[in-house]
């Protein structure tokens, strides 16, 4: 049943962990929380009510790494997260939100962000013997040309 | 009885499309198993980077063969909430019109297929059958079966033919007689139930825990339709049900695609009686200016959420498509184990992959 | 001398070798159109079994590296000819000059060994659905079996003998015993279903779980045989359950005793097509409960009723 309030609850919950409230996303709230952070605020925003993760987009800016973490519940809820190029690392929600496995894997082989507490950090899509920078990365991506995808791919071929 | 590693996948009749599944069995037994994507993935999300937005329309086309037209809905949505841009009504309700076909043309499609699977030849041939009418249907709408192509930024290309409007509301009736049939069947006959009968189960809590969205969600219990919660396109003004079973297995989930199925009919006929006149698109400008969005829309697997980020420039700067099959392959493993090995096409069917969706 | 060339026209011709090819396409192609126009569609022409035949005669043979030649060869030949043998030694339109008291249960174990060779194919030829379809096969072997010879046992006990032709001349003194053992007759349907490895208890084959099963790495000429071997077994397992049920051809005998013949093997392939169109596949535990905790317990109570009454 929907609860009309969980959103204001939530935002409550959030602007008294005194995150700014970003108005990037268009029909959504938007919060940007702090890496070290994120963790507890899914947790608090569990305990409240609010389960659905819909997905997790990365996106490579000149300030850093942005993480969007995508929840819904019955309107759009965007929790902002930046992380700087070099070593990116962040939490992994899979101890709350097992669901997140799947995209914090694809995060990881495309963008290149390490998840602490990730048990399967297997690549998801990419092959495993991709040697290349991850696909996602603009600054890097000079090195993916139409010539050479696949760097492991020609050892296979002859092996 | 010995140990053994089935491999189901790359290719596999049970597959439709290629998918890599590692079952460890004993005897009868399976024990666990493994999962592994990415054999259709074309780098799509890349890919559009480096394309203009109406080429895009384009490429999203192709994520999928059979939910396409749900995927330019989305994104033509989402860009049009960037735009700021109307799109006339008449335009919003062939879009509809035409996920719903979609919709029970899938149905159809995955019906067939689970049966197959279960060794019922004779409800894939049936229920493959009666799609016919509905290719038929979308191919007045739009001039192709499965491919459609008639979403832009703004609207839709092609309009509808009075003629095509009269022949599509007797032709649902038809279709909706076939689909009760197939619902008796479902209901009544006693070796499909044993096949699909507490098979594959997923209790409520695995379904919020795991983000699980779309039929797969709806059979465990989860109350949750894009259409009727965040309604997208005209649904705020038709009334339908949103089908719930709380049984959770196979049986739960083929019965409440069937349920959809006739909702959708109830909601082309509709569509097609308060269809209002006028202009079929805006005209959209080139460039969009810089903004994100995140669009959603319920496709026939779930919810489809398009992330789209502008710069400015002809270009998207991030598109992000995450598309319902995901959220069900997760679930996989956990419905697997401790089942029979016969049981493994029927779960494996149950789900209703779309890979080329997941793998993008 | 006559009768050398009498048993050697019954092997060859009639009932042998070439009667239960010709019929045996025959069957094959009508299974294969009652099931399509069971599920609306149209179903193939005439002569596609013997087109499908042709064609596979002419497909490359390859076995995996780890399989014994000798063994791929010999399981079909061996298959094949004991479904032949048990096909020229039944009384179809006059006594087999391979008649003898037991014969009964010869026929009944020539037509049960191809399950076995069938199992070994499975095991010979390794690969995991190879042998995990033959596994299966076995467990259903056992079911199934069973329930066909205590089925037919029926027929045996009543009619006082245990050659098949004994039991078919005892029928022409009174009713055929289709109608006074129909129950034995269905168990007895039931049990060639499982046999003959059609839906709903294909299981050894399931396409959807393991491919083909056993003959999973057999092609070209092998499967040829293979398949051969398979359509005979359908056309003298019907046929044997025609002797022992309705007295073969004998009744009426002659011509129209064989066009009898031709329409009590229509119909009961009309009632295996008609179960294989309208139920989907059993699980192999689901199929043994309802062997074991069903069927056979029918089928002792049914020769208990036999011998008593």
């Amino acid at each position: 049943m929907k609860d009309k309030n969980l959103l204001e609850k939530i935002r409550e919950i959030l602007t008294a962990m005194s995150l700014e409230e970003s108005t990037g996303i268009r029909n959504d709230i938007g919060f940007v929380v702090p890496s070290e952070q994120l963790f507890e605020v899914t947790r608090q925003m569990l305990q409240a009510g609010l389960y659905h993760l819909s997905a997790i987009t990365c996106f490579e800016m000149e300030d850093g790494l942005h993480l969007l973490y995508h929840f819904w519940y019955f309107a759009g809820l965007t929790l902002r997260v930046v992380l700087e190029k070099e070593n990116p690392r962040l939490q992994s929600l899979t101890p709350l939100i097992p669901g997140a496995e799947f995209y914090e894997r694809e995060v990881r082989e495309m963008i290149g962000v390490e998840f602490d507490g990730l048990s399967n950090s297997e690549p998801l899509l990419l092959p495993e013997n991709w040697q290349s920078p991850p696909p996602l990365r603009k600054t890097q991506s000079a090195q993916i040309s139409a010539s050479r995808p696949l760097d492991g791919l020609n050892e296979v071929q002859n092996g | 009885m010995a140990k053994m590693t089935i491999p189901i996948g790359p290719q596999h009749p049970l597959l439709k499309e290629p998918l890599s599944f590692l079952i460890g069995v004993e005897g009868e037994q399976v024990l666990s198993s493994s999962l592994r994507l990415g054999y259709v993935h074309r780098g799509i999300e890349r890919l559009a980077e480096s394309r203009t937005y109406i080429q895009n329309v384009h490429l999203f086309e192709r994520v999928c063969g059979i939910c396409s037209h749900i995927h330019t809905t989305t994104y033509c949505q989402g860009v049009e909430a960037l735009l700021g841009l109307e799109v006339p009504p008449r335009g919003l309700d062939i879009r509809m019109l035409l996920c719903e076909f979609e919709r029970i043309h899938s149905h159809l499609l995955w019906l067939g297929v689970l049966s197959k699977n279960i060794g019922l030849d004779t409800i894939f041939m049936y229920a493959w059958r009666d799609r016919e009418i509905v290719l038929q249907m979308m191919e007045d709408v739009s001039g192709g079966r499965v491919s459609h192509a008639i979403n832009m930024i703004g609207g839709v290309r092609k309009d509808l033919e009075p003629e095509h409007i009269e022949s599509m509301l007797m032709k649902l009736p038809e279709l909706l007689n076939r689909i009760r049939e197939l619902i008796q069947v479902l209901e009544h006959d006693r070796t499909f139930q044993a096949r699909t009968r507490g098979i594959g189960y997923l209790s409520l809590e695995d379904v919020k825990r795991f983000c699980v969205v779309g039929p797969v969600a709806r059979a465990s219990g989860l109350n949750m339709d894009i259409r009727r919660d965040q309604p997208y396109a005209r649904y705020s003004g038709l009334s339908f049900d949103v089908p719930i079973m709380h049984e959770g297995d196979i049986w739960a989930r083929a019965l409440i695609r069937l349920y959809e199925t006739i909702q959708s009919i109830n909601l082309c006929h509709q569509i097609l009686e308060k269809l209002t006149s006028g202009e079929i698109a805006s005209t959209a400008p080139r460039k969009v200016p810089p903004g994100e969005v995140v669009s959603r829309a319920e496709g026939p697997r779930g919810e489809v959420v398009y992330f789209i980020k502008s710069d400015g420039s002809q270009n998207p700067f991030r598109v992000k498509i995450r598309t319902p099959t995901l959220t069900a392959l997760i679930t996989l493993p956990k419905q697997l184990k401790g089942m029979q090995l016969a049981d493994v096409s029927a779960i494996i069917a149950g789900v209703d992959l779309c890979i080329a969706c997941a793998d993008r | 001398m006559s009768n050398l060339l009498n048993s050697l026209i019954q092997i060859l011709i009639f009932p042998g070798f070439l009667f239960i090819f010709f019929f045996s396409l025959l069957f094959s192609w009508l299974d294969r159109k009652l099931i399509a126009r069971f599920q609306g569609r149209v179903g193939p022409p005439l002569l596609q079994p013997i087109a499908d035949l042709l064609k596979l005669l002419g497909k490359e043979d390859i076995l995996p590296d780890g399989a014994n030649q000798w063994v791929a060869v010999l399981l079909p030949l061996l298959s094949f000819s004991s479904v032949v043998t048990a096909g020229f030694m039944l009384p179809l339109l006059s006594v087999p000059s391979s008649s003898f008291e037991g014969d009964f249960i010869v026929v009944v174990f020539l037509l049960s060994a191809p399950s076995l060779f069938y199992f070994l194919a499975g095991w010979s030829t390794g690969g995991v659905y190879s042998i995990l379809g033959a596994n299966r096969s076995l467990l259903q072997y056992f079911s199934y079996e069973v329930l066909f010879t205590l089925a037919l046992s029926g027929t045996a006990i009543v009619s006082g003998s245990w050659s098949l032709t004994g039991i078919t001349l005892a029928q022409l003194n009174g009713t055929p015993y289709f109608f006074s053992q129909f129950f034995g007759f269905l168990l007895a349907f039931f049990g060639l279903i499982g046999k003959l490895k059609r839906e709903p208890y294909d299981i050894p084959k399931a396409k959807s779980e393991v491919i083909v099963g056993p003959l999973t790495e057999f092609s070209g000429r092998k499967l040829a045989l293979w398949q051969m071997a398979i359509q005979f077994q359908s056309v003298v397992g019907l046929s044997l359950l025609a002797c022992c049920f309705f007295g073969g051809s004998w009744l009426l005998g002659g011509v129209r005793g064989f066009i009898l013949f031709f329409v009590i093997l229509f119909i009961m392939q009309f009632a295996l097509s008609a179960v294989s169109a309208m139920f989907a596949r059993l699980r192999i535990d689901q199929l043994i409960n309802l062997n074991w905790q069903v069927l056979i317990p029918l089928s002792l109570v049914h020769i208990f009723l036999v011998v008593i009454l």
